[in-house]
């Protein structure tokens, strides 16, 4: 996923500040060359809990201090081909959601969160979709009218590279 | 009393389904005691787990962790039983050249793959990530390697995949070589178009498609 490829300066040059994030899963298996992480938690799962909250609190500590105005939040890692719901409800979902809520509201932007990523938050009711209507546009000019936001949107449960969309979907975390 | 070969084999089948390293030891260090052939006890036990294993994954009960887990109580085993297998039963293995294409990194796939491979008893020379079609092409010549796998997790990278294909026509050696094709973006479509031998869309088909081709090479 690559959200500076269609959030080019030339068509999109009031966007000065885009990250790509690995979800704390995902960011620590990258760490960990992948297949190595995937044993780990099966032989230290506790360790492997500490790792990833240590992470999480580190990814919400540097987003919160640089504020980027759009966030493109994926957990490839974690995907659906490679580890079972029940894998990802244990060790990927509770971190994503803990980055989503340690994110300060009022600093403003947009975190857009992968589809399966979104889908899977929705199922475990952590989020509740809105589903807003717009004129058929590129997902990437949504992305960035709300990199203009002044509270923090999250959006998600289609992918970033649709070319034009007539609705799309905020998140609203749920409090549990 | 001793257990039979038959028990044996089997409870080692179930160690590696199982993801028991310790039981995997424990059984293949009996196999050992009783006199029972190495390679046999491999092929009959621990290689039959994994097989089974990999049917888990086919049907999604398994997945990667999983796999991962049993390739371990696997490797285990075989780690036991390796210097007592005879000579004359140690046949040439068929050997795989493997990699990601060039302008990729993502190799969580050929990673697994590549285990994957091993473990059914293929000599695998991992080239890596981000790999040129042209080193795919001069390894593959001189690790005299019978089969080639490429993965690509980017459309941006496949072009290489076809490339590769190029070079072996090229060079006059593209009937020396079964060539395979996987990876996110890639289709068995997109396999016929670029000219491959074949398409997986995961680590046990793989496996398969290479069974399958090393009967035909025999």
């Amino acid at each position: 996923m690559n959200v500076l490829e269609f959030c080019r300066p030339e068509t999109h040059p009031d966007i000065p500040n885009v990250w790509n994030v690995l979800a704390p899963y995902s960011a620590a298996a990258q760490a960990e060359q992948g297949l190595s992480f995937y044993k780990q938690i099966y032989r230290e799962p506790a360790a492997v809990h500490k790792k990833l909250q240590h992470i999480t609190n580190k990814e919400v500590e540097q987003i919160n201090r640089r504020l980027p105005q759009i966030i493109s939040l994926a957990d490839p890692y974690a995907n659906p081909k490679t580890v079972s719901e029940q894998h990802c409800q244990d060790f990927s979902l509770p971190y994503l959601f803990r980055l989503l809520c340690g994110l300060n509201p009022v600093r403003g932007g947009v975190v857009h969160i992968c589809p399966y990523c979104s889908g899977l938050l929705e199922k475990n009711k952590l989020v509740r979709v809105e589903t807003r209507t717009c004129v058929p546009k590129p997902y990437a000019d949504i992305l960035s009218e709300y990199s203009q936001a002044e509270k923090l949107i999250v959006t998600g449960q289609q992918c970033i590279h649709t070319e034009t969309v007539s609705r799309f979907f905020v998140l609203h975390l749920i409090n549990i | 009393m001793p257990r039979t070969k038959q028990e044996l084999y089997a409870l080692l089948s179930d160690a590696v389904v199982e993801m028991d390293e310790d039981t995997s030891v424990a059984l293949s260090n009996e196999s050992v005691e009783a006199g029972y052939d190495a390679f046999e006890t491999i092929d009959q036990g621990l290689a039959k787990g994994m097989e089974r294993a990999g049917k888990l994954f086919d049907e999604s009960e398994y997945f990667v962790p999983e796999l991962l887990m049993c390739a371990d109580a696997l490797n285990a085993g075989v780690n036991i039983l390796k210097p007592y297998i005879k000579t004359e039963e140690q046949s040439e293995k068929h050997r795989i050249v493997i990699g990601v294409i060039e302008g990729d990194t993502h190799d969580i796939g050929k990673n697994l793959v590549k285990l994957m491979l091993s473990s059914a008893g293929f000599e695998v020379i991992d080239l890596g990530r981000d790999v040129p079609p042209i080193s795919f092409v001069e390894n593959a010549i001189k690790e005299n390697a019978e089969i080639i796998m490429m993965s690509s997790l980017m459309t941006t990278t496949m072009d290489g995949m076809k490339e590769t294909i190029q070079l072996l026509n090229e060079k006059g050696v593209r009937e020396q070589f079964k060539v395979a094709v996987g990876g996110g973006p890639v289709s068995s479509g997109f396999a016929e178009k670029i000219g491959a031998d074949g398409y997986s869309s995961n680590a046990n088909q793989a496996v398969k498609l290479a069974n399958e081709w090393c009967r035909q090479i025999k």
